[in-house]
């Protein structure tokens, strides 16, 4: 472990995704300092990877750049990114105190320019996350066009040292044995704000296990359907071929006991039918299939972006799919009951995208303590009233680390969150002031 | 937030010394990886020189899976050596850039 | 990330202007060319540099415009890219932080009024002429400041719903004071008539008295009954409302002196009606509340069926949900059967998206012409959560469910969904073109209704359903606010629902700064969503009234007094009410009346400029001379 050193704020923000942002955003703009503490490279969690965002269709980036840039700028706000959150605990002062290790980039945060010159000399080609895999990244990397900060990161298990990156770096930023960093960070509140995540492709063992090309996450579609995307278009993974029916399977894992996951994961639906949308614009002559058991289109204007999707002609099959197997040349079979006809159907598809179930993106067990429910996401005392609250006191939460939900829902709740930090801010403050 | 230690350019010789020593295994791995990636790309980049290809058309001709090739494909084309040519039937041909 | 600011570009000098065009992803540059778009745009005159970017908005891309105005390549900026309304104080944060003036600014829209509605050549074309004209003001845009203008820290929520109360204790916790005005004589809203709340049980009457307790302790919040706003007008930080309070209706009345009778103490509460915090007013008066932001907390009211929906208001058996969830409050906690009125029910019928999920050509219009497209995303749980209390609490009864999708999302909600399966309610799916028709039985079921219909789930088999009582989980719609929308021009949606600026962006704020959205006044929402909301509006007048000012921009009118005559027409034309007026100068040593702009009123509309006959009034950022310019720019031809 480098260097150890203690940073003050008045709160701390455990999460650089949407909800972690706008309640950063919030909180600064009310005149508090705040640190923002994000696991990844970037901030901007899963919303900066999406391609469009439903009601409206706005671009996922056109929404969420602004604010990463917003919060970037803030003198309000200072970002720690590449950081784990290992303890945070209430000190006998009642201050949160939260123990973070900074991971080594290998890369010097205050030198790199983020010209990329390092990415592209790399002669290492990997697997990249970010594109759903499908394309490659180097060993040394910015991990995406819109990160925020634009610093490169080296991963050194992909790593031969060969000096490329070194010798073509213009300001010498490369450093081959940096250290992780330890900081300890003090504040009188937090919000922790981590989000969901995807269960594995591997664990739906009736659904090919991961082992079919062309059947997808549903994340991975969206990089198909991003600008700058893997292939700039949507193209079936197994061989390059321009997809003329796609199919959609909901519940791939939530609803689902036999998964783990008995819960909704609440955003499925409408995600499926955003991506159903933005595929027959880009392949107007394809066949869309969304199979479901029903379709939760309960936000404001979702139902009526339901019917539109119904009126363009994708074809909602309420169905549960059985069993998914490839099929001749890479086709991919599907077979379902069909509710509404009666018995059993098999149906073939170019490329078949799954719903999988969505989990808490951060256990604090062993690490905090705050609660959970029985679904995993972090519980509190009042979730009627306070759904923010936890039971540390000083400690709230906000957006799916509190129970999947969409943006929308998350964005609100990460201000409601704000504000109840802020007003425990203010009642603390006012007690030390009281003190001295 | 600087770290202690000094970063020139042309990296401390001592210290890749003692960080290829300890990283033996990994180098050697990625090394051999490497090698690997660089015979592909060799084979598909070769393969578009005689022309545009779809990805079917050059994992036949370079003996890969076509997943595989669509994978290079892409990875070639987001770092400007591919270029997207024009459509063949379902496919999308693909070319050297200049 | 260094914050030392390099000194102002000489805006004097003469105009280099930046002009930065974003592919927004691929939804400008699959359909502009703007690689094209670029070259051209920096032969137009005064362009001293174009260029071109994935995501203007995004780091990277503000990093471009930065630099090049730190560098003193340009001193005015373009961007073209989406609608302002998204991204045009991004930009203008952005010169601000590279040392700039933010007003030196123009926005050019080549997504909304160029890639999304035109495609190839006229596409490119079009975004150029539009560039053209951005690039033209821009040499002629001064640098301004924007107006500061004094901001009451006071709040004022309109509705004691849960959202208001949540609101206002907020608000006051974060040291604003609150008024917190209720049309009824009782807290809590529409939540009053619940009993329990969907999906875990907590009593609805606890959740209001928690609020309202805090409401009533809390120093800094005001509380009043019985009120109605009257009278409205202001702006940001200076808002005044005219309030009218009056004794409550008779049978209010007597429901308070009833309460009152039983002693003092903290608020109490009325099932039904809500919780009493304070005696009503005692006679009617006007007040005026002065306040910096004002918060719509106005809630919904259940959708009415129409007289012969489902047998409604001809069949006393069919009820609606909020009136059956109130029966089942009053009926015996238990028993073999529930029993209403003296009846026992035997069988419940429960159907689900009345006055929800309308579709145009299946469903018939209200008699305003509406239909309710929306979903209102709490009656699925509220259904199943009564469904389930029927059949623990009367295990003799039994429930039919008669659904289209059961949307049980939130947390809990799909257990409740379990729960009711295995309680053995038993569910039919419609589709809306073939519902639930229920009549009066005539057959020998026993049951004074039966419920026919087609049920997908059995492949479109004709069911019929015996019935003692038919529940019709009805859906929200907002309530009758039509004055308020009228008063403080408030935009509303094609669902009827107030409108928010954007739902990611700004999602509890109105158009008008500093007027705020709270619960269910916004779309159908759970307590939790409606707490939520509430405490985000919080969280947007706190930080708008933190500073205890608020800055606007400076688009405002000018007058020229060299120029003005003092004719008036600006006075007569102006629609911001008496956002001019007339004073007495002097001039010369003679006194003579000159128009004058109240710059926080104005709305920068330039209605003003337009009737002004000696051109003495200016819009500051839309001169005369900036209009001119663009024009000239888009009937030129850019290519000669």
């Amino acid at each position: 472990m480098g260097t150890c050193q203690t940073l003050s704020y008045d709160a701390l923000v455990v999460g650089g995704g949407i909800a972690g942002l706008q309640a950063a955003l919030d909180l600064a703009d009310q005149d508090y300092s705040v640190v923002v503490v994000e696991r990844d490279a970037s901030i901007g969690g899963t919303m900066i990877r999406l391609s469009k965002v439903f009601p409206t269709l706005d671009c996922a980036s056109c929404i969420t750049t602004p604010k990463m840039a917003a919060a970037a700028h803030h003198d309000k706000i200072t970002l720690l990114t590449y950081c784990e959150l290992e303890t945070m605990e209430r000190d006998d002062r009642g201050r949160v105190r939260a123990v973070v290790r900074q991971k080594p980039r290998y890369v010097d945060e205050d030198k790199c320019i983020g010209c990329r010159q390092c990415e592209y000399h790399c002669p290492v080609y990997v697997p990249d996350p970010d594109q759903g895999n499908f394309a490659a990244r180097k060993a040394i990397c910015i991990p995406f066009s819109n990160a925020v900060p634009q610093v490169a990161v080296m991963d050194p298990e992909s790593c031969m040292l060969c000096g490329t990156c070194a010798k073509v770096c213009p300001t010498g930023a490369v450093v081959y044995d940096q250290q992780p960093r330890k900081i300890v960070i003090e504040a009188l509140t937090a919000v922790v704000a981590t989000g969901f995540s995807v269960t594995p492709l591997e664990d739906k063992a009736q659904y090919g296990s991961g082992t079919i090309p062309n059947v997808i996450t549903a994340l991975q579609m969206e990089r198909l359907l991003a600008p700058h995307g893997p292939y700039n278009r949507v193209l079936r993974p197994s061989d390059g071929m321009e997809p003329d029916s796609i199919a959609f399977v909901q519940c791939a894992g939530s609803r689902d006991k036999s998964m783990g996951i008995p819960y909704c994961s609440r955003i499925c639906c409408m995600y499926a039918i955003k991506q159903a949308m933005l595929l027959s614009g880009a392949l107007p002559v394809a066949d869309i299939f969304i199979y479901y058991m029903d379709i939760r289109a309960f936000g404001k204007g979702y139902e009526q972006f339901f019917q539109n999707a119904r009126a363009m002609g994708i074809q909602f099959v309420k169905a549960k799919v059985a069993l998914i197997e490839p099929g001749e040349d890479g086709a991919v079979t599907v077979r379902y009951e069909d509710q509404l006809n009666g018995g059993t159907t098999t149906a073939s598809h170019d490329l078949v995208v799954l719903s999988l179930g969505k989990v808490p993106g951060w256990n604090p067990e062993g690490r905090c303590a705050l609660t959970v429910g029985p679904d995993g996401f972090i519980s509190g005392p009042e979730p009627k009233l306070a759904p923010t609250r936890t039971v540390e006191e000083g400690i709230f939460a906000a957006g799916a680390a509190v129970g999947l939900k969409d943006i929308v829902d998350s964005i609100a709740e990460a201000s409601a969150a704000a504000m109840h930090a802020a007003n425990y801010l203010q009642s603390r403050k006012k007690a030390l002031e009281a003190v001295a | 937030m600087g770290n202690e230690q000094e970063t020139k350019k042309g990296v401390d010789k001592e210290v890749m010394k003692a960080l290829r020593a300890a990283r033996q295994e990994t180098i050697r791995r990625v090394s051999a990886q490497v090698k690997e990636q660089k015979k592909i790309i060799a084979s598909i980049t070769g393969e578009l020189k005689k022309g545009p290809r779809t990805v079917p058309e050059i994992a036949d001709a370079v003996g890969l899976l076509p997943r595989e090739v669509l994978w290079w494909i892409a990875s070639l084309k987001k770092y400007g050596v591919v270029l997207e040519g024009e459509k063949q039937g379902a496919y999308f041909a693909y070319r050297l850039a200049e | 990330m260094e914050d030392q600011r390099t000194p102002l570009p000489d805006v004097a000098d003469e105009p280099r202007v930046g002009v930065y065009i974003c592919h927004c992803g691929g939804n400008i540059s699959d359909h502009v060319d703007v690689e094209a778009l670029c070259e051209k745009a920096e032969k137009i005159p005064g362009v001293a540099v174009a260029r071109r970017n994935v995501f203007m908005c995004s780091d990277p891309g503000q990093e471009l415009i930065m630099e090049d105005i730190r560098s003193g390549k340009v001193n005015r900026v373009v961007v073209a890219s989406c609608s302002p309304s998204l991204h045009e104080s991004t930009f203008r944060n952005a010169l601000e932080r590279a040392g700039a003036n933010p007003y030196v600014y123009e926005h050019a829209n080549i997504r909304e009024q160029v890639s999304w509605v035109h495609h190839g050549d006229p596409a490119t074309e079009k975004a150029l002429k539009l560039i053209s004209a951005a690039a033209a003001k821009a040499r002629l845009l001064t640098p301004l400041e924007p107006l500061r203008v004094d901001a009451r820290r006071r709040a004022t929520v309109i509705g004691a719903g849960i959202a208001g109360l949540r609101a206002a204790v907020d608000l006051a916790r974060r040291g604003l004071e609150v008024v917190l005005l209720e049309k009824t004589p009782f807290a809590g809203g529409r939540v009053a008539s619940l009993d329990r709340l969907a999906p875990t049980g907590e009593a609805a009457s606890e959740a209001i008295l928690s609020l309202a307790r805090q409401v009533m302790e809390h120093p800094g919040i005001s509380f009043h009954s019985c009120a109605r706003v009257v009278g409205f007008d202001g702006y940001v930080g200076n808002f005044s409302l005219e309030v009218e309070v009056e004794p409550p209706a008779p049978e209010d009345a007597a429901v308070l002196s009833a309460l009152k009778s039983e002693g003092e103490g903290g608020p109490r509460f009325v099932p039904s009606r809500g919780a009493v915090l304070g005696d009503p007013p005692a006679a009617q008066k006007r007040f005026r509340v002065d306040t910096g932001v004002v918060v719509l907390a106005t809630g919904f009211q259940p959708y009415e069926p129409r007289k012969g929906e489902y047998g409604y208001g001809e069949m006393p058996e069919v009820v609606t949900l909020p009136q059956f969830i109130e029966a089942l409050r009053d009926a015996d906690a238990d028993g073999s059967f529930l029993t209403l009125g003296g009846r026992p029910i035997r069988s419940v019928a429960m159907i689900h998206c009345v006055g929800s999920r309308q579709i145009p050509g299946v469903h018939e219009e209200d008699a305003s012409g509406h239909l309710n497209e929306y979903c209102s995303r709490t009656c699925c749980s509220a259904t199943l959560f009564a469904a389930n209390q029927v059949r623990t609490r009367y295990p003799g009864t039994r429930v039919f469910e008669f659904y289209r999708d059961i949307r049980a999302y939130g947390r809990g909600q799909e257990e409740l969904y379990q729960e009711a399966a295995h309680n053995r309610v038993l569910f039919f799916r419609f589709e809306p073109e073939d519902p639930p028709r229920v009549e009066r039985a005539d057959g020998p079921t026993g049951t004074p209704l039966v419920v026919r219909v087609k049920d997908t789930l059995t492949f479109g088999e004709e069911v019929q359903v015996p019935a003692d009582l038919v529940v019709l989980a009805v859906g929200m719609e907002p309530a009758g606010i039509q004055d308020l929308v009228k008063m403080m021009k408030l935009p509303v949606g094609a669902d009827r629902f107030l409108l928010e600026v954007h739902p990611k962006l700004r999602p509890v704020e109105l158009a008008t700064t500093g007027m705020l959205l709270a619960g269910t006044c916004q779309a159908p929402m759970d307590v939790t969503e409606a707490c939520n909301a509430a405490s985000a509006a919080a969280s947007k007048a706190s930080a708008l009234l933190a500073k205890g000012c608020v800055q606007l921009d400076p688009f405002v009118a000018e007058v020229d007094w060299d120029k003005c005559r003092g004719t008036g027409a600006c006075v007569e034309a102006c629609l911001g009410d008496g956002a001019i007026e007339r004073v007495d100068v002097v001039v010369d040593g003679e006194t003579v009346r000159r128009a004058q702009v109240v710059s926080a009123l104005c709305l920068g509309c330039g209605a003003c400029v337009a009737v002004c006959p000696t051109g003495a009034i200016q819009v500051k950022g839309s001169t005369l001379a900036q209009f001119e310019a663009m024009v000239d720019a888009i009937a030129s031809d850019p290519a000669a």
